[in-house]
Order: C-alpha cells, then structure tokens, then sequence
C-alpha cells in the first residue's frame, strides 16, 4: 500500500509539473477525453492491482493503446461524420492459483470501433460499432481466455455546458470460437459511465476509464469504483495527457478465481491534432 | 476492510486536494472577454500560415465539442516576417452549431505597447467571434481589412 501510494504521489508531482496553461489544452482535452474523438492518440498504461481476491500477491497490466480515426474510409458514406477504432494490447502479470509463481504474459487484444454518425442530439456524439477480443493470450490460461469475442458496441455522450461530459460506452461480447479446447464460455456486458469535469489550464476528474462488467454466465459484476485526476498539456511542444487513476472492487469471485480488489492506473498518451 | 476503506478515502482526499491545486494554478492566457462563451478552439499551422501570406487558401482545424473540423481559410491577406515564424491559433466565442463558423470575417488588429500587431478580432454575420495570436516569438503580421472566408472541409 505504501509503495503504491508512493508511485501515486510521483505520478500527481509529475503532472503537476508539467507545462502551464494552455489555451488549447482546454479544448483539446475534451478531445481527449470523448472515446469517439478523432484525434490521433497513443497511449501507454500500467493498471496495478496491488491487492486482489484469492491470491496474496499483486497483478500488473501493461497497455498499449492506439485511437486511429479512419476519414477516409468514413467519407465513403454520407451519414457519417468519422470512424474510430481503439485498441488495446495487454502485457499481463499475475499470480498462480496455488499462491506460488506467477504467470506472465501477453494478454488478448481488445479492439473497438464506432461508426459517428453527423445526425446527433445538439451539444452530443453518438456511435456504434462492434467489440472484438483477440486471443493474443494464446494458450496460456491464467493471461488470455483462449478464445474470440465478438459484440456490439454504442456510446454516447453529452457536453451540456463546456468542459462537462456526461455519458456512456457500452459493448457486449461473446465467445465466437475457441482457440483452447478449455476455454470458458463467455458472455459479458462491459458499461463505462462517462462523467468528467474540464478545468483550466488542462487538468480534468473523471469516472474510470475502465468499464463496469457483468458477466451473465457467472451471474456476477466486476466493479471499478473511483475516479481518474489527468491532465492534458504541451510538454516540449508535443500534446500529452498523462492521468492517474484508482479503482476499487467490491466484488469477490467465487474461490478459485483471481480478481483485482485494488488498482491504481497510470497512463501517458500522445496526442497528434490535425 | 476497514483499512481498505481508510486507504481509499485517504487517495481520494489526495485526488480532491490536487484537483484544488490544480484550480489554483495560473488561468488561461487568454480569458474570455465579458459577454463572450468560448465554444472551441482553433489552429492554423505554420506551413498554412506561409500559403496564407504568399497569396493562397489555407487550411486549419477547428476543435469544437471534443471533435476536430477541418476548415479552408482564404482572402486574408497576411503578410508575414520575422525570424521565427509559427502557428496562427486562438479561440472562438458564442458558436452554438459547428456550420456557424463559416462566412466571412473582417479582422480588427490587436496591438501592444510599441505598436506592433500581436493578434486580431473578427466575427461573421451570425455573430462567431474569433480570436487571434500569434505563436512565433518573433513573428510579425499585417492584417490588412480584407474579407477573410472560412468553409468547413468535409470530411
């Protein structure tokens, strides 16, 4: 906990060292922060779970993760004003069941993509889109689910005043074919809130950027309760957003099964405005 | 439990005490004059700037509501010198919907205390309002009182 709290510190001390206002931050930060955005970004994240259930020892995810718009394939159909794509690729380490070793190893790569239609409520976005999981995992059980997912996706989101954005992202996944003869069926709907709040000067709270999960074959949730403090600001030119984030899981699993009871969340992102 | 609790509380009041800080941290260089809601922002980059001063349409990008909008400036009428040139970006005020930043906008030069010209006000017809600075340290513009006309690119 300590050291956790340690690396929690730096990370704030860094951010707030970083640059000083910035007219553009503002602005681009809501880019930033809208899932359904074009603006170019890649983004390096480290999700440590210092304490989890069923296990006595900690789990760490290292992600990498890319937002590409896609224009040109957007201006192929009149009703859309873009399309996005996110995706994520997991570097994972976590403990054995029988509380000795650890496993490491990639985890599945987790792709969205949204078609944003230019029909919106005013001061509004919306898409839809489809989620798939790759089973980068391979065989390895304790990091990868041995299997594809595939769902549909939708997400909106409302800025009813400036620098406010209130909203949802929501997909569900099944499992479409298993590349593990053990691998578990899955059905699982993952809901993201979106509720954040811009300040001068680039700084920005919000809700997790980690989605809320139910997952309907064990009947049960995954929770990611806390609240994200970032930033997004020029550092030597270049538009970053760094934040730093900690989440708390009430939610047990039954015995047998690891999951993460606290997790603290680091990321930096580059951002390239047109 | 109990010292879960405590640890989560104890994060969080650090969270709410640096979200404070950073309140506290120097404003915006540019504030908003009286009246004015800024509704986004906008850039036009150092090579657009040069097409602009030699003569030609230029592009830039508005970003608006969480969204960049490509747009083409044209009729300007920037003359630029100076050793180091740069951006030309800055703020748009009382813009409800992203088609109202078209039209046409006569600048009106700012100026600072030896005269020189470090950005500019236009607005169009529908009442957008547009500011201008310059981002070049040592870059200097003359604006001249021409109609300058922005039209979003679709994209």
């Amino acid at each position: 906990m300590r050291r956790a709290l340690k690396n929690f510190t730096a990370a704030i001390g860094l951010a707030a060292g970083l640059g000083s206002g910035n007219v553009a931050s503002a602005d681009l930060g809501e880019a930033a922060t809208n899932p359904v955005s074009n603006l170019v970004q890649f983004r390096l994240q480290n999700q440590h779970s210092w304490e989890n259930y069923n296990a006595d020892s900690w789990s760490n995810a290292g992600l990498i993760q890319t937002v590409i718009p896609l224009p040109s394939v957007a201006s192929k159909f009149d009703s859309l004003k873009g399309i996005v794509t996110r995706a994520t690729i997991p570097y994972v380490s976590t403990p054995q069941l029988d509380g000795v070793g650890r496993k490491h190893g990639m985890g599945d790569t987790n792709f969205l993509a949204f078609a944003v239609p230019k029909k919106a409520p005013p001061k509004s976005v919306w898409g839809y889109g489809v989620a798939i999981d790759i089973p980068t995992g391979g065989d390895d059980e304790f990091t990868g689910s041995g299997t594809w997912k595939m769902g549909p996706s939708a997400v909106f989101m409302a800025s009813p005043r400036k620098g406010l954005q209130v909203g949802a992202l929501v997909f569900h996944q099944w499992d479409t074919y298993d590349i593990r003869s053990n691998a578990a069926d899955f059905s699982t709907t993952f809901i993201q809130p979106i509720l954040t709040q811009h300040f001068p000067g680039g700084w920005y709270i919000s809700l997790p950027d980690t989605p809320q999960n139910y997952d309907w074959e064990e009947e049960e949730w995954t929770l990611n309760l806390g609240a994200v403090l970032g930033r997004v600001m020029p550092v030597g030119g270049q538009p970053m957003q760094i934040f730093g984030g900690v989440y708390y899981n009430p939610e047990e699993k039954d015995e047998g099964r690891i999951s993460a009871e606290w997790t603290f969340k680091f990321q930096v992102g580059w951002l390239f405005p047109q | 439990m109990v010292t879960n609790m405590k640890n989560f509380l104890c994060i969080l009041s650090a969270l709410l005490i640096t979200v404070l800080a950073g309140c506290a941290s120097p404003p915006p260089a540019t504030t908003a004059p009286e009246g004015l809601t800024q509704s986004g922002t906008w850039v036009v980059r150092e090579d657009q700037v040069m097409a602009l001063a030699a003569g030609h349409a230029g592009q830039g990008t508005l970003i608006f509501e969480g969204w960049q909008y490509p747009f083409e400036f044209s009729g300007a009428r920037i003359g630029v010198s100076g050793t180091d040139t740069g951006d030309i970006k800055g703020e748009v005020y009382n813009l409800e919907r992203v088609e109202d930043i078209e039209g046409t906008y006569f600048p009106k030069a700012e100026f600072d205390a030896a005269n020189r010209v470090t950005g500019a006000w236009a607005h169009n017809d529908k009442g957008v309002k547009l500011h201008l600075r310059l981002q070049g340290e040592n870059m200097e513009i003359n604006l001249q009182a021409q109609g300058a006309t922005i039209k979003l690119i679709e994209q």
